[in-house]
């Protein structure tokens, strides 16, 4: 490739990148809205099969066994897609807006950027830096297999193929979106296939009775917390697919053509990923998939898959990273503007690097981790759907979310919804309060209704009462604003 | 014609046909009341049965 080639590919990265930054955040006509049901379903089956669900599972049977499992899955991700939905999804939808620029209507646009800049930067950093342990403890394996080697699953080795692997990912990254997305058209298919040849690995070497009767792996001498701390787990896990959810929904023809997808794919992905990490977790007694991928498949076999794993995780990770750092250009109000984009991704890229040198810590803390991602994001939720569905009725006005200064009618108290932001932090507080995830102690009720399901209501009721103090009551907020598509209300 | 202009440009357009003629859209409808139930019927019920499996 000669310097003016180099120099045009490059320029239209940042086209690209600039462009959906910039014409990203604008509204959507009908004619770009381009997913049906069918479309917007394999999106998200896709997403929803990737590598970190083997994990989830295999998470979960430290707890449980394979029916009680089962059940904290499909309750736990039930009630967990269920509100990250009604968060994100349907708002979205409705106005045809990039998520972070609807969410102006709920936290205000300074409000935004800070729920950007903490809780969604902190998740999806955590998220990166987890894909990037994965894929070295996958290629440590695939050494001391193929090579005789014998590096340790958290030593030095697997740092450094863990930052091999958040290079690749800033490889890929700065690409722009053309390459992840190009990907991922092979990746996806991949882990199905992956998915469905170690679940017929698994049963040919074992029974259907074996793992009904195979014991939790590392449960607590309480059943009922056992199962319920399965549950919540299982809905932070739900959960975690918030910070993305929205913006591709906005690409969906009708509301149902973005409703019934976004929670039916991503739950049918999820459960038959974590019902196979489920599985190998109970049965080989390892949850990590770069564990038990080689004895189960055979040092060659077992090898190729961890080998497209390994490479899985690096898409995954450009994935998710792509729209964080987007959310992040958006959301900074110009000030990130002049940084390059492979600079930008660069720097997003910096602390998930540094929580590589602390391998063990990343694997050993990842329930932790989900469940405190859950503990914010829950209550950002029950803010968001309080707002849209309770006080504006599903009414926002399109052309104020992107007013700005005085005649901006959402622009609450500096560009803060205090409400709003009061009511995340008092409700995080109150549910790290019901059960915390780091020191272990939980209140007797969580064993009965979780933290996430009071955690909602806590959230709703605290903005409902703050928010009409503040905002509503005083003709402030933008709440008596007309719908911008009103007329669709009378059929 | 600075990029700013350009991008205000294009938003007054996307504003002004999307309260216009795409006003309408059903891309644009509310959740209805139905399909909302119906969907938190869903989602609830997925969650109860599965925990009366366990409980039973």
């Amino acid at each position: 490739m000669n310097a003016s080639s180099r120099n045009g590919s490059r320029q239209d990265i940042e086209q690209a990148v600039a462009s959906e930054a910039t014409y990203g955040s604008l509204p959507l006509l009908k004619h770009e809205r381009v997913w049906g049901s069918a479309d917007f379903s394999w999106v998200t089956i896709s997403l929803a099969i990737a590598t970190w669900a083997f994990l989830t599972g295999g998470s979960t049977v430290l707890l449980v066994g394979f029916t009680e499992g089962i059940s904290a899955m499909l309750i736990g991700n039930s009630v967990g897609l269920a509100v990250m939905v009604l968060g994100s999804v349907v708002l979205s939808q409705r106005l045809g807006v990039e998520q972070y620029r609807a969410l102006k209507s709920v936290f205000g646009v300074v409000g935004v950027g800070i729920v950007v800049f903490t809780v969604v930067l902190l998740v999806e950093m955590g998220w990166t830096s987890l894909l990037g342990v994965m894929f070295g403890r996958a290629f440590t394996e695939i050494s001391n297999q193929a090579f005789g080697s014998n590096f340790a699953p958290y030593g030095p080795i697997v740092t450094v193929f863990a930052l091999a692997a958040i290079l690749l990912g800033w490889f890929v990254l700065s690409r722009g979106p053309v390459t992840i997305s190009k990907l991922n058209r092979y990746v996806a298919p991949g882990l199905i296939v992956i998915v469905v040849l170690m679940m017929v690995l698994l049963m040919s070497q074992h029974s259907w009775s074996d793992l009904i009767e195979a014991s939790p792996v590392a449960p607590f001498e309480n059943d009922q917390l056992n199962f319920m701390m399965a549950v919540e787990f299982n809905i932070g896990a739900g959960l975690s697919w918030w910070p993305v959810m929205g913006t591709l929904a906005r690409l969906t023809r009708k509301p149902k053509a973005a409703l019934w997808p976004a929670y039916g794919g991503i739950f049918l992905g999820t459960v038959v990923a974590q019902i196979v990490g489920m599985a190998a977790g109970l049965l080989l007694g390892e949850a990590d998939p770069t564990a038990w991928m080689v004895p189960l498949g055979g040092p060659i076999l077992g090898a190729l898959t961890l080998l497209f794993v390994g490479f899985a995780n690096v898409t995954s990770m450009a994935s998710i990273a792509y729209s964080t750092v987007l959310a992040v250009k958006q959301s900074s109000g110009g000030v990130l503007d002049r940084l390059r984009w492979p600079m930008l991704c660069a720097a997003f890229l910096v602390l998930p690097a540094i929580l590589c040198f602390f391998p063990a810590f990343m694997y050993e803390q990842f329930m932790t981790f989900v469940v405190v991602s859950g503990a914010f994001i829950t209550p950002i939720c029950g803010v968001i759907i309080a707002d849209y569905f309770i006080v504006r009725r599903q009414r926002v006005n399109l052309r104020a979310l992107y007013a700005s200064g005085s005649e901006d009618p959402m622009r609450f108290t500096g560009g803060v919804n205090i409400a709003a932001l009061a009511a995340v932090v008092v409700s995080a507080i109150f549910y790290l309060w019901i059960y915390n995830p780091i020191t272990l102690e939980t209140q007797p009720f969580f064993e009965y209704a979780t933290a996430s399901i009071p955690t909602i209501a806590t959230g709703m009721v605290t903005y409902l009462g703050l928010n009409y103090f503040l905002y509503v009551r005083h003709g402030l907020g933008g709440y008596r604003e007309p719908d911008t598509f009103a007329i669709n209300r009378k059929k | 014609m600075s990029n700013t202009t350009g991008i205000d440009e294009e938003l007054e357009q996307r504003l002004t046909r999307l309260e216009g003629e795409e006003q309408a859209d059903a891309a644009h409808a509310p959740l209805s009341a139905a399909a909302l139930g119906s969907f938190l019927l869903v989602a609830i019920g997925i969650a109860v049965v599965s925990w009366a499996v366990v409980l039973v």
